[in-house]
């Protein structure tokens, strides 16, 4: 059975803190960073039930919740590993090399983009496009952070240091 | 101001789009993603039109006409970009139109046949949708659908009850529910409708026949007192489906679901299909002239040797006016005065005061022009789910709207407030809570049939009139049938006669002649296990009459039982018919099927009653010829402007603990309590018993009710908690059959 | 010349913190115009003659824009654009991170120009790890400041400013769809008219600009006029970031005078990396056209002159490519970009982008016809001038000018199966 999600109280004030940013009918605003915010304290993916959650304390229906939840592809509905590697392999990272890199995380890790490891400790995220670190290439986030001008060295290295 | 189409001058509004001047001036210009009561999104690409200097085609449907613009809707460039939106448009479209459901009334064929090419270059693979459950009404074929969003519109926009949205994006968008979830919408058909190709289909109509076999009847639903115009399509003399036809004064271009799928109910089971009378204690089936002569002796007899006043006839206010008029007429003629529609209410010290008919208390049109509505025992969500529209045009009109009742219930129009009473509260209107309106502004109050149903209505429609003649609010009814206003106004109650006549000597209401126990009983169109407010004092005065005739297209467990002639009627649809509606409208239809052999339509075998007691000849136009002419005739204003004089319901205190039935959406009326359809419904699911917190508070956690009513005690079960409940308030749906059914509305003691 | 403006603090330590930025002149312009509480129009005609021009990609004259806005209305809204998602483009990246103080005093003054009381910056929701912190930290410096608030500098100017976070999707960085974003739907961009200048965020007059021409600002209002304009060259006033990327070999920003060779630019760089010999250049961002070395060669970074040599300058992002490029690879993943960020609400978009990818992977699978070739140019033109916003264009664009001037290599690889380059 699933259980009914309670948002917790430090998510609440959070979730209040971003309400404060629109005018007090624009409830809908609040999503997208909610969203996030509760993704962040859920293991990095949210449920129907935290949807529902949601929906019930912004005062707004559960579909618009969902729609901008399955727009957005940093909001995850389904569960993911711990740690989001994102390869860019768009075309300045690409014309880096960008393609080996990525070929490399997946037979070190054993699995393909859009998935994530058996031990659940990596999600190599698909849907991957230009992270706007151009002149950085080839690059790739882990857990939201940078790393450029990377080579296999350095991939293995980053790798070796997450937890 | 000026504008061409196709080198032809038109004259156009300020404002207004391409669209909107070709439609008036009838120029097809192909579309899918608009629609005149949805916003404007532009974003099926479907409507390019070629405009005299600009370089691209452009969406008629979203660009604004300006002085002088010149249109062409037949040109090469038009015609180009209509068939590459129709190419983009099928490549992910399966092109098996003879297997779907939409086949022959599919605009995405229509337009593909007049602007697309046979052939499509696209040889990739088509993208597949996998289709889920959204529930009895609506079958999805979603690899269908075209992505016009309008059935997402009409959840943001008309029913403000959002349950489809658009997920994913790009290519991988869908229309789809919340996870898991189904389509409850009281208005959800209307998506069938807006859906231009297979993608949502009417689900009880699938495989039931193609559109090209089908016939069109236009025709007035007889599910609530709106009068939603409506089609009705027949295969073989038998109904498979309505569309909803347009009125601009009525129900725009939308149907509630009830209306759509209550004819379901024409075909149930149970249906009186031959004319029976009793002999030696059973039933049995005989000729017309039999029944007529067996019904005819039966009054006769009762009046020679009991006197008129021993004979109490009763008819639905869901039977057509045609039905109403000979009825009143029938027994009136014979100086019967005991004849009333209003079975499904106990106080009825109201009724000197009452206006000539009730009436809405302004066009629907003009809900909107209201600052102020204050609903009154009403859930529009569930009774009248298609006024929710009108509520919700009103509300972005700046209308505020309350409901007041004895129950707290969700709406899907905005609420300026929700202010729930008990009946002793109700009785003294606004003496406690008042809702925050400015009372120098435009206000309509709108009773509801709840209020109806109450023990103490008499003092609740007192107190409400004062309330609205203090602050000059406008006072307006909806009513529990579809033709109370007939029901009144030709004289189907005690104390006045056709035309709001008053009499010289009022007859008993229903309930005094429940009660007092008659000795012949008339039911035109009733059920007494459903329809009445007391189900076991009806029981009762069945049990001790002498003779029960039913006009009835049903036969009950308790008709069965106690019937001496059971005359086999037609239901709406078997009969020319026609209603009015709470405005004051009179619409008027033709029968849409035949009724089988044996049952006979409600106006012709109440003509021959009347023919055999030489009381009259009547068809349907001299009828409605009849009832036109009068209506003309009519003084409206007649009793609208009389005093209520103070009025002494039974008392009521405030120590009292109510229990009061909510109307049940899908069991409102004989037909729609039938529809097979509407019944698998979560609505219909839905029923409940709620108690107030302070009663949960007395029950110390124990699961169940011990209650005494009128000297009777029964237990309860599964009953819920309810926290805006008003105080000792008690609130079950009226569809529950269980001993809560006793009576719908009283006070009862508990024992704890 | 060596005039910068968004980037003056990029080289610098602590580049990010306001005692840096405030070393450099920061918040003079603001404090100037709080204190003489300086008439609005004014501002708005020296953004005018300034000439400058918006750096998101359209190139709109950022004083006209502000113009449009209706000085009456009660409730209007700023909004700086910093989804920066442009493949190629990752200059706004930097200036969040080095100089976010320009953004706010920027978003402060055009605020102030527009009588908007309430400013929003959304950032694209991939810089919630560096550039979302920094902005935030340098937000509530300013407010420490009392530059943003309530009664700024104890006058009775009233400006809030919010930073916003998206959660990935390109289409977001298009301003309407921007709009719907922060109203919290869907990213899908809205038909215009209405113009956001008239009816924006939540119904009210909203002026929306980049990230890049809102730090532009503060400088141009710092000095005299016909400073700026004078940086640059006729009808290319000012200057503007580059971002460097692909085969090149210092790929970095740099803020150079519009009007500047390109050849200049490529040396600034550091050259086409190890020494290859140019074969293409997307000038402008992803969507924009490609150019054959040669060309580019030949043209000066401004808007008269990338638009003469058939391109965009777009938003500056100039992604360099050598001959080892398979432009077939290329315009392939190219067309995955917009296939996968298409918001899908327009037909010809939704479907168009999907089939252009479906066929340029066939082509590169090996499985391509002589025909796929046409089809490709005639799919892009059935997109182009027929969608609600420029994305549809964004894809066309890109397969007309790769099989325009790449025509032969397309046709090798259907017939030969293998990359001509490779
Ligand atoms: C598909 C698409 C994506 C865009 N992405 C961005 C972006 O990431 N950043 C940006 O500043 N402008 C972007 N724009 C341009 C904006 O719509 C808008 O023109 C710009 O923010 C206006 O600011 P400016 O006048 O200062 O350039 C995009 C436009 C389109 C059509
Ligand atoms: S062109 Fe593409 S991205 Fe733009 S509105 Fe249309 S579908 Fe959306
Ligand atoms: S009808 Fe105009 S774009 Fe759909």
């Amino acid at each position: 059975m699933n259980q009914k999600y309670v948002i917790n109280d430090e998510i609440i004030n959070q979730i209040d803190r971003v309400k404060r940013k629109f005018p007090e009918m624009e409830s809908k605003s609040s999503i997208i960073e909610s969203l996030l915010i509760i993704q962040h304290h859920n293991q990095g993916f949210v449920t129907k039930e935290i949807i529902q959650a949601l929906a019930k304390y912004l005062g707004i229906k559960e579909i618009d919740v969902f729609e901008v939840a399955t727009f957005y592809t940093m909001i995850n509905i389904k569960p993911v590993g711990r740690n989001v590697i994102a390869v860019c392999n768009n075309i300045s990272c690409m014309l880096r090399g960008s393609d080996n890199i990525l070929n490399y995380i997946e037979k070190k890790l054993n699995i393909k983009v859009g998935e994530s490891t058996p031990d659940k400790k990596f999600y190599l995220k698909d849907e991957i496009e230009c992270l706007a670190a151009c002149n950085g290439g080839p690059m790739m986030q882990v857990n939201h952070k940078n790393y450029e001008n990377l080579t296999l060295n350095k991939v293995d290295k980053i790798l070796e240091g997450i937890k | 101001m000026k504008v061409f189409i196709n080198n032809k001058e038109y004259k156009a509004r300020e404002n207004e789009t391409i669209i909107e001047l070709a439609d008036r001036n009838g120029i097809k210009i192909p579309r899918f993603c608009y629609h005149k009561h949805l916003s404007v999104v532009a974003s099926c690409r479907m409507c390019l039109v070629e405009i005299e200097n600009i370089e691209h085609a452009q969406p008629a449907c979203s660009t604004p006409v300006q002085e002088n613009m010149k249109i062409f809707t037949h040109s090469n460039k038009t015609k180009n970009a209509q068939k590459n939106t129709m190419e983009f448009l099928l490549i992910n479209h399966p092109l098996d139109c003879p297997i779907c459901d939409q086949g022959g009334e599919c605009e995405l064929q229509d337009v593909s046949i007049q602007h697309g090419e046979s052939h499509s270059n696209y040889l990739e693979f088509k993208r597949v949708v996998i289709d889920k459950d959204v529930g009895p009404l609506i079958s999805t074929e979603m690899t269908r659908c075209i992505h016009c969003s309008r059935c997402v519109r009409f959840g943001e926009e008309v029913s403000n009850n959002k349950e489809l949205g658009l997920v994913n994006r790009g290519e991988h968008m869908e229309i789809r529910t919340f996870i898991e979830e189904g389509i409850s919408s009281e208005l959800s058909g209307n998506m069938i409708d807006l859906c231009p190709v297979g993608a949502l289909n009417n689900k009880p109509y699938r495989y039931r026949a193609r559109t090209w076999d089908l016939q069109q009847h236009g025709a007035i639903s007889p599910h609530d007192c709106i009068g939603s115009n409506i089609y009705y399509h027949t295969y073989n003399n038998e109904i498979v489906r309505a569309v909803p036809k347009e009125n601009h004064d009525i129900n725009q271009t939308w149907l509630s679901d009830r209306d759509r799928f209550g004819y379901e109910g024409i075909y149930s089971e149970d249906r009186a299909t031959k004319p029976m009378i009793r002999n030696n204690k059973k039933l049995v089936e005989c000729e017309k002239e039999i029944l007529l002569n067996k019904t005819n002796e039966i009054i006769k007899s009762t009046i020679n040797d009991f006197g008129l006043d021993q004979i109490g006839c009763l008819i639905s206010a869901q039977s057509t006016s045609e039905e109403l008029f000979l009825f009143q007429h029938l027994f009136k003629s014979m100086n019967i005065q005991n004849i009333d529609h209003r079975t499904n209410e106990c106080d009825f010290n109201y009724q000197e005061n009452y206006p000539l008919m009730p009436s809405l208390g302004c066009n629907i049109n003009d809900l909107d022009k209201f600052d102020n509505i204050l609903l009154v025992g009403v859930n529009i969500k569930t009774e009248f789910p298609i006024l929710t529209i009108r509520f919700n045009e009103a509300s972005k009109n700046n209308t505020k709207i309350f409901s007041i009742h004895f129950d707290s219930l969700d709406e899907d129009f905005e609420l300026a407030g929700k202010i729930a009473l008990n009946n002793s509260d109700l009785s003294k209107f606004f003496d406690k809570k008042k809702p925050a309106i400015n009372t120098n502004n435009k206000t309509l109050i709108i009773i509801g049939p709840n209020i109806n149903y109450l023990v103490n209505q008499s003092q609740i429609l007192d107190s409400i009139t004062k309330y609205s003649k203090s602050i000059n609010a406008q006072q307006g009814y909806l009513t529990d049938f579809c033709n109370s206003t007939s029901a009144w106004l030709f004289g189907n109650i005690p104390h006045r006669n056709f035309g709001g006549q008053p009499t010289n000597k009022p007859g008993l209401n229903v309930s005094d002649m429940i009660k007092s126990g008659l000795s012949t009983y008339v039911f035109f169109n009733l059920e007494p296990e459903h329809d009445f407010w007391n189900a076991s004092a009806v029981t009762e005065a069945l049990n001790k009459s002498k003779y029960n005739i039913f006009f009835t297209s049903y036969v009950t467990p308790l008709i069965e039982r106690y019937a001496d002639v059971i005359i086999p009627i037609s239901t709406f649809a078997e009969t020319d018919g026609s209603f009015i509606n709470i405005e004051g409208t009179y619409q008027a239809y033709n029968k849409i099927v035949n009724p089988n052999k044996n049952i006979f339509e409600g106006w012709s075998i109440l003509n021959n009653l009347i023919k055999m007691n030489n009381l009259g000849d009547y068809n349907i136009s001299s009828i409605r010829s009849f009832l036109l002419k009068s209506l003309q005739n009519i003084d409206f204003n007649y009793s609208k402007n009389k005093k209520f004089k103070n009025i002494n319901s039974k008392s009521i205190t405030n120590n009292y603990i109510y229990k009061n039935t909510l109307r049940h959406i899908y069991a409102s009326d004989q037909i729609v309590r039938r529809s097979k359809s509407l019944n698998l419904t979560e609505q219909s699911h839905n029923k409940f018993i709620y108690i107030s917190s302070d009663l949960g508070q007395i029950l110390n956690n124990k699961d169940t009710l011990e209650i005494r009513e009128n000297n009777k005690n029964y237990k309860v079960k599964n009953f819920l908690i309810k926290k805006e409940l008003p105080i000792n308030t008690i609130v079950y749906t009226s569809s529950f059959n269980n001993t809560l059914n006793e009576s719908k509305s009283g006070h009862i003691t508990i024992k704890s | 010349m060596n005039i910068k403006l968004c980037t003056e603090t990029f080289n610098l330590n602590n580049p990010a913190s306001m005692e840096t930025y405030i070393s450099l002149g920061g918040y003079e312009a603001w404090k100037k115009i709080v204190e003489r509480k300086s008439s609005k129009l004014e501002i708005i005609n020296k953004i005018k003659e300034s000439g400058l021009r918006g750096k998101g990609g359209a190139g709109f004259l950022t004083g006209l824009k502000w113009s449009f806005i209706p000085q009456q209305a009660k409730q209007k809204y700023l909004v700086c654009n910093s989804d920066e998602s442009e493949p190629g483009t990752c200059k706004d990246r930097d200036i969040l991170r080095y100089n976010p103080h320009a953004i706010i005093e920027g978003m402060l003054i055009a605020s102030y120009a527009i009588g908007a009381s309430v400013a929003y910056n959304y950032l694209r929701g991939e810089f919630l790890d560096e550039q979302w912190k920094v902005f935030n930290n340098a937000l509530e410096e300013a407010y420490k400041n009392n530059f943003i608030g309530k009664n700024i500098l104890s006058t009775n100017i009233s400006i809030e400013i919010y930073s916003l976070i998206g959660a990935g999707a390109y289409i977001v960085g298009e301003e309407t769809a921007m709009l719907e974003s922060i109203e919290g739907k869907r990213g899908m961009p809205r038909i215009k008219p209405p113009f956001p200048a008239i009816k924006g965020l939540f119904g009210k007059p909203t002026i929306i600009n980049n990230t890049e021409t809102l730090a532009s600002i503060p400088k141009i209002m710092l000095n005299n006029e016909g400073w700026y304009k004078d940086i640059g060259i006729g009808n290319s006033e000012g200057i503007k970031i580059f971002s460097m990327s692909g085969h090149i070999n210092k790929p970095n920003n740099y803020e150079i005078p519009l009007g500047t060779p390109f050849s200049n630019l490529l040396k600034l760089s550091g050259g086409v990396l190890n020494g290859n010999k140019l074969k293409a250049v997307i000038p402008g961002g992803s969507s924009v056209p490609v150019i054959k070395g040669e060309d580019m060669m030949m043209t000066t970074m401004d808007y008269p002159s990338i638009a003469k040599a058939g391109s965009m300058l777009g938003s500056g992002g100039v992604i360099i490519m050598d001959e080892t490029t398979c432009m077939v690879s290329v315009l392939h993943r190219i067309s995955r970009f917009y296939y996968s960020e298409s918001c899908g609400q327009c037909t010809p978009c939704r479907e168009g982008t999907g089939w252009l990818h479906k066929i340029l992977s066939n082509i590169l699978n090996g499985k391509g016809t002589l025909n796929n070739l046409d089809q490709l140019n005639k799919i892009a033109n059935q997109i182009e001038g027929h969608c609600i916003c420029a994305l549809g264009d964004a894809a066309a664009m890109p397969v007309r000018s790769f099989l325009k001037h790449f025509w032969h290599e397309f046709e090798y690889y259907v017939e030969k199966k293998e990359s001509m380059v490779s």
